[in-house]
């Protein structure tokens, strides 16, 4: 009961991290599942069932509000199941994996409840930004919450629960061996889907040779996977460096605004640090389908507004002003916003900060959620779960620790930056710059990747042929195994084949991921338990 | 020729747009159509630094009028007045994608679908494009299934 508890709190902790702070991107599974695997007092197996959920879910990010499988939910419930199995560590993986994925899949048709309500309630904050209510506007920013955190809490208390029974253990007691293997080799093909639904969201036409860069690096030099990651940011700056010299994008000087500005700053550091710190912390934990961030983005223009605008009239016209729709990606891109409608709203063109927010907001989210979610978190993740696969902490500490700082200090820097530029803020993001670090970052991304799959999809076959040759005059008839065969070939190639096969089934097949993840666990059962593929050959005499 | 897909969608250029959208079409040009929009320099500049690499031109109705539009070029327009001007002025669109239609303070609206808002005019405007032989639907993400609009607005009592 008391770790069930535990879970729950957990729970709500990771669903409020990616709503609001982004502290160390709970919601995702290497981190909800390891911490699900402390509280329960098996740290290894939320490791294993964590990382493992984790390389599946690669790719797998919210876009606009899109709804996709709870895999945090299925992280810590997976993790609190397998900790009540009986066996040894692989059997409990296995029932690990066996309930995660499935919860994650199922669960996802809870979460656009949760958005339902908060579209509700979102009403209410309306009226009271026509009254000025800023207390009123809190009060329903932070209650949306609830819904959100509910369709996950709940099921995972519920799930914990029956875990912490003797039941699961008695289920589990007969589990055959074949099953273990077959879900182990699961396992280890599921980043091949991670990988490939990343590669079908960037330009692979345009750069699949980037790849080879990174699979020689570890394939044929042995590269680790941060001497991979290296040479893919000496590409990545090569990339960027030759793209200067061509002739940029002529920047057209910033027109004057029809509105008069007022010069004198009004604001104070702290009514500056106020908003900032709202936006950090809540920017979108009331988040809804009508207006999406809306009323994030009101509650933390609320001190701005409170300063500048002593007429009530005004301060009500300010949060219905920033009570419009808005969306963007709140860890690059938002800030920047925020940071230039306080200086637009500070200079006296309350129609200008309105205007840029709604031409700045569509184009921040193409860029925003591409450097954050198919680059930098796809790597770092990456890399973290494949040390974690590993049983090695150090895994989830990376990735916790390259989400806590750089975000924070991104975001912080972006909101000072567009708060000093103001108006001129425009002209610098069309001088091209977002641009080129998309790129660079995206030349990263591919020499990573290539060096990832041969590294992480792991499977080999363990099937054999018989050869008949003659020794000394003899025919002799001897088991080839298959693997040795394909190696001489090229090394690494039913990873690399996988993969393929998986990209090709979601970019050319079209077929939803969750069929895919559906194929992928059954082949991988059916074939580990035949015993004709294993993620390992056996250790060579 | 087959016509250009059209996608409707206040936010333009973004994550699902740029992420999962053109890579499912084969989309090789993106034409972003809304007169403010291309009136507006700040937003002429940045939507195509959005596109990641596609190319992108931000036009006027009129313009995209006389831009080429076949099956390799998505069309997204701001709202469904652009969409209806587009089909007066002679464009035969393939396919109509309803996306994001937030709704337009001061408007009478109804929530057809969670992201879409449609007022009496516009869901007039959509049915007659559909009874002119244009399949309009709305699809939020390439691996959801298409659901016919028309009956959605049916739904509404729109």
């Amino acid at each position: 009961m008391l770790v069930a508890l535990a879970l729950t709190v957990w729970a709500v902790y990771c669903t409020y991290d990616g709503l609001g702070p982004f502290l160390i991107y709970a919601q995702r599974p290497l981190i909800a599942g390891s911490v699900a695997g402390l509280i329960t007092g098996n740290p290894l197996l939320g490791l294993l069932i964590g990382a493992t959920l984790e390389l599946a879910a690669l790719g797998v990010y919210t876009y606009g509000g899109a709804t996709i499988p709870d895999y945090q939910t299925g992280a810590i419930v997976g993790t609190a199941l397998a900790a009540g199995a009986a066996g040894g560590t692989s059997a409990q993986v296995a029932v690990g994996l066996g309930v995660g994925l499935p919860a994650a899949v199922l669960l996802s048709a809870l979460d656009p409840v949760g958005k339902m309500v908060t579209t509700g309630l979102v009403h209410r904050a309306d009226s009271y930004a026509a009254d000025g209510n800023a207390r009123g506007l809190a009060m329903i920013h932070w209650v949306s919450l609830i819904p959100w955190v509910a369709v996950r809490a709940i099921p995972t208390f519920l799930a914990a629960l029956a875990a912490s029974g003797g039941l699961v253990k008695d289920i589990t007691a007969n589990i055959p061996n074949g099953f273990v293997d077959g879900m182990t080799l699961a396992g280890s093909l599921l980043p091949a889907v991670g990988f490939a639904l990343l590669l079908g969201m960037m330009e692979l036409s345009r750069y699949w040779y980037l790849l080879l860069i990174g699979f020689v690096g570890f394939a044929y030099l042995h590269l680790p996977v941060l001497g991979v990651a290296l040479i893919g940011v000496a590409v990545a700056m090569l990339f960027v460096t030759l793209k200067r010299d061509e002739p940029a994008v002529a920047v057209p000087a910033a027109e004057e605004s029809p509105e008069e500005s007022t010069a004198d700053p009004r604001l104070t550091k702290q009514d500056l640090r106020r908003t900032f710190r709202r936006y950090f912390w809540a920017s979108q934990i009331s988040w809804n389908y009508e207006r999406m961030q809306a009323l994030g983005f009101a509650y933390s223009m609320e001190p701005v507004l409170r300063r500048l605008y002593p007429e009530k009239a005004d301060y009500a016209a300010g949060l219905q002003r920033h009570m419009q729709f808005f969306n963007t990606s709140v860890l690059v891109g938002g800030p920047l916003i925020l940071g230039s409608a306080v200086a637009l709203e500070e200079a006296g063109t309350p129609t200008s900060a309105a205007s840029t927010k709604v031409a700045l907001m569509g184009p921040l989210a193409g860029i925003g959620d591409t450097l954050v979610f198919a680059l930098y978190n796809s790597i770092i993740f990456t890399m973290g779960a494949s040390w974690a696969l590993q049983g090695n902490w150090l895994g989830p500490a990376f990735a916790a620790v390259m989400v806590l700082v750089p975000y924070a200090l991104i975001r912080r820097w972006q909101f000072g930056f567009a708060y000093r530029e103001g108006k001129r803020l425009a002209g610098h993001l069309a001088a091209g710059a977002l641009a080129r670090v998309a790129q660079g970052a995206t030349v990263l991304g591919f020499v990573v990747l290539g060096g990832f799959i041969p590294s992480i999809v792991k499977v080999v076959t363990t099937l054999t042929y018989r050869q008949s040759t003659t020794v000394q005059g003899q025919p002799v008839t001897q088991a080839v195994a298959i693997q040795d065969r394909l190696d001489e070939l090229v090394p690494f190639l039913l990873p690399v084949l996988v993969t393929a096969g998986v990209y090709l089934l979601a970019a050319k097949a079209r077929m939803r991921p969750i069929w895919i993840i559906a194929i992928v666990m059954v082949a991988g059962v059916a074939l580990g338990w035949l015993g004709w593929f294993a993620p390992a050959g056996p250790a060579k005499s | 020729m087959a016509g250009a897909h059209v996608r409707i969608d206040n936010r333009l250029v973004h994550g699902q747009v740029t992420v999962a959208w053109t890579r499912r079409l084969g989309v090789r040009r993106l034409l972003v159509c809304n007169d403010e929009v291309a009136a507006d320099d700040l937003q002429r500049m940045l939507l195509p630094q959005a596109a990641r690499g596609l190319p992108t031109d931000v036009l006027s109705v009129a313009d995209t009028l006389l831009t080429p539009a076949g099956a390799d070029v998505m069309i997204i327009t701001k709202h469904p007045e652009d969409l209806f001007r587009l089909v007066e002025g002679g464009l035969r669109p393939e396919v109509v994608n309803v996306g994001n239609a937030a709704p337009r303070p001061g408007s009478d609206y109804t929530m057809v679908t969670r992201s879409i808002a449609v007022t009496a005019d516009e869901a007039a405007g959509y049915r007659k494009l559909a009874a002119a032989g244009v399949p309009v639907v709305t699809q939020l993400m390439p691996q959801d299934k298409p659901a016919d609009f028309v009956a959605l607005l049916d739904r509404k009592g729109l």
